[in-house]
């Protein structure tokens, strides 16, 4: 597994030496062609990407590319799941064997310019954490000083800390490992003082602890990771698509449409923004080449966001998130989508 | 088409950019501001370091393996036997993340497992080191550049008597040397970790355990089969000159397998600098290590997977190189 991810960044990275520019025709074409969404997610992340014990993909990221699948498809399980590393996710979308990248992946300015990519609207804000055992009675990550920091390597998560023990003037040493699960290991194992990686990582290798409260959560947020779906730059049709696709699952929720009441809500809103949400205005959705009732099948097969987050991560799950930033604009939270008009 | 993508994103001007690379260890120096062409260099350093350190071992302990295996004793050929099968038919990634687990079981640092000035943990192996100045390096360089004019120099060293005087007076001047130049060290715990000293990580131990003991099993059998080559004359004639076993291995049979061995071996010891490379698994900073780091960075993973080609190939070049002159060399001497 872990050399297989080193050869299949050399596997995609043959056919993108040469397939690069023959990208034929617009993705929503080709999306409806096959007949299938292919969806890039992480390999294993439980609440955001993480096959259940029956093979069925669960989790936050996965339902997004589920929201994807029941606008353009107008079929919520029409999707492939495509599995990718840190190392592949880039070269994987930028060759075309996925339509969309959806895993967990931070919104930098130098991804988003320099990659060919697109970065979408945030899906879940998130910023990077510390996490130390119980037993240590460390507090702060200000205590850290020399420690020994379990990492996974390449995402921007390395670059943070250390920045943020530059910044602080301390010092430490890193046990880079390659999988999140061994490096999960390792640290539960007593070989790094702390794990460090976004929080929403933390809480998902926390919630399979053997035992959660041996674990504790530093008060300290290292940085802002905007965790954003990602498409490749030159197909603006598709980019808008994806960007609208998650604008209706944060107006959902707005209006307090979800998966029980929308049905009731077509008969009996009066809500003119509601009526053009459920397609009774079709010119306003036209540029976007979707059937009109998009958004109502979102909200049917997949669910509004707040339903989204607190069936994967949510407080009631093994995660535990608090909803924090990522609430809707109209209690406190950064989550706000521009008019349906 | 190829030439456009490593051109692409700046081409090969992403070496000169500066990495925020941090190596939890590192045989050069590293600092922040390094580039990424420098961080693959340091990485470079990395892979060859642990590689050096698993060849030798691992040779010395597939020759002890090999000659262990034709001894007489039938428990230590049986041994010897289930060693080689058991470390040359599983994975080497499963040995490796078995050595890290294992090494992972020692007792947390506070609780080092102490030796007089030796500590063994969960963080590795800290010991006193021995650290010599400017001064003394310099001695002890010249002293090994005069120890070697002098044995070239016939006239000083005609007879064994005579070559004996010369390498007793290195070896003085080396004790002389380090008596008044170096310094000891011991590792002392202070915070998280101990400080100072000589300290060996787990991950480096477990990589040189791992390709050691997984590299040694097949070196024995190459090892077996030059000795097995060599013809039973040989022995007999060794008997003959009344030779005991050991001495009759060490001075006729070994140098004679050794220009058997000598090819395959090098196909080994590129397989070790290769293998190296599951590194990533265990966190120990090698160049794919690196690498992958850079590429998720970068996100320019044509003109990082070319330069590491190139200089795996170039290593590879080189063992096979060195190797095949050495050979060249000891087949004109005893043939």
């Amino acid at each position: 597994m872990i050399k297989g991810s080193w050869f299949a960044a050399l596997g995609l990275a043959l056919p993108f030496m040469s397939a690069l520019p023959a990208h034929a025709g617009p993705t929503l074409d080709a999306v409806k062609q096959r007949g299938e969404l292919k969806c890039g997610v992480n390999t294993g992340s439980a609440g955001f990407a993480a096959p259940d014990k029956n093979g069925v993909w669960r989790g936050m990221d996965v339902d997004f590319c589920r929201v994807i699948a029941a606008a353009v498809l107008g079929d919520a399980s029409k999707v492939q799941f495509v599995p990718v590393s840190p190392e592949t996710r880039f070269p994987t979308l930028q060759a075309g064997e996925i339509d969309v990248l959806i895993r967990q992946t931070s919104t930098t300015l130098s991804r988003d310019s320099s990659l060919g990519l697109l970065f979408e609207p945030p899906i879940f804000y998130d910023g990077q954490g510390v996490l130390v055992s119980a037993a240590s009675g460390i507090t702060s990550a200000k205590e850290l000083d020399g420690a020994s920091i379990c990492v996974q390597p390449g995402s921007t998560t390395e670059l943070n800390v250390q920045d943020y023990f530059q910044k602080n003037g301390m010092e430490f040493k890193p046990v880079v490992i390659e999988s999140l699960d061994q490096v999960t290991n390792t640290f539960f194992a007593g070989r790094c003082d702390a794990l460090t990686s976004d929080r929403s990582d933390l809480a998902s290798a926390r919630s399979i602890a053997v035992n959660r409260d041996d674990y504790v959560l530093l008060p300290e947020v290292l940085s802002k990771e905007p965790l954003a779906p990602v498409v490749r730059q030159g197909d603006d049709q598709w980019f808008l698509i994806v960007k609208w696709a998650i604008y209706a699952t944060f107006v959902g929720e707005e209006k307090q449409l979800g998966r029980e009441t929308i049905d009731a809500a077509a008969t009996s809103s009066t809500d003119p923004e509601v009526a053009r949400f459920l397609g009774k205005d079709p010119g306003v959705f036209a540029g976007l080449g979707l059937k009109p009732d998009w958004a109502y099948q979102i909200i049917k097969q997949v669910g509004n966001y707040g339903e989204i987050y607190n069936a994967n991560v949510g407080p009631s799950t093994a995660l535990g998130l608090e909803r924090g930033l990522n609430r809707m604009w109209t209690e406190g939270g950064l989550l706000y989508a521009p008019p349906f008009r | 088409m190829i030439y456009d993508n490593l051109h692409s994103g700046g081409g090969f001007g992403v070496l000169a950019r500066p990495a925020n690379f941090n190596f939890g260890e590192s045989v050069l120096p590293t600092g922040p501001g390094d580039s990424y062409g420098r961080a693959l260099l340091i990485a470079f350093a990395n892979t060859l370091w642990v590689s050096f350190n698993a060849c030798i071992l691992a040779t010395l302990l597939g020759i002890g393996v090999a000659v262990a295996g034709r001894s007489r004793l039938v428990l230590l050929r049986r041994v010897t036997a289930a060693y080689i099968e058991a470390f040359r038919n599983t994975p080497l990634l499963l040995q490796l993340l078995l050595w890290y687990t294992v090494l992972q079981a020692l007792p947390p640092v506070r609780q080092a497992f102490e030796f007089g000035s030796v500590f063994i943990s969960q963080r590795g192996i800290a010991l006193p080191a021995l650290s010599i100045d400017r001064l003394g390096l310099g001695l002890l360089a010249a002293t090994v550049v005069l120890w070697i004019i002098a044995r070239r120099i016939p006239a000083l060293c005609a007879h064994v008597t005579q070559r004996r005087g010369v390498d007793l007076l290195a070896v003085a001047s080396i004790v002389a040397v380090v008596l008044t130049r170096a310094t000891i060290t011991s590792p002392e715990l202070s915070g998280f970790n101990f400080r100072g000293g000589w300290r060996i990580s787990p991950e480096f131990l477990a990589m040189v355990i791992g390709i050691t003991l997984y590299a040694a099993a097949f070196i024995s059998e190459i090892v077996r089969s030059g000795i097995e080559a060599v013809p039973k004359g040989q022995w007999e004639a060794s008997f003959a000159l009344g030779l005991g076993r050991l001495r009759a291995m060490r001075l006729v049979i070994l140098p004679q397998a050794t220009r058997v061995a000598i090819p395959p071996l090098v196909s080994e010891y590129a397989g070790i600098v290769k293998n190296s490379s599951l590194a990533v698994a265990i966190g120990y900073p090698d160049l794919i290590w690196a690498s992958n780091t850079a590429i998720t960075q970068t996100g320019q993973p044509i003109q990082i997977i070319a330069v590491v080609m190139a200089l795996y190939l170039s290593v590879s070049a080189m063992i096979s190189l060195g190797l095949n002159l050495f050979n060249r060399r000891i087949t004109k001497r005893y043939v």
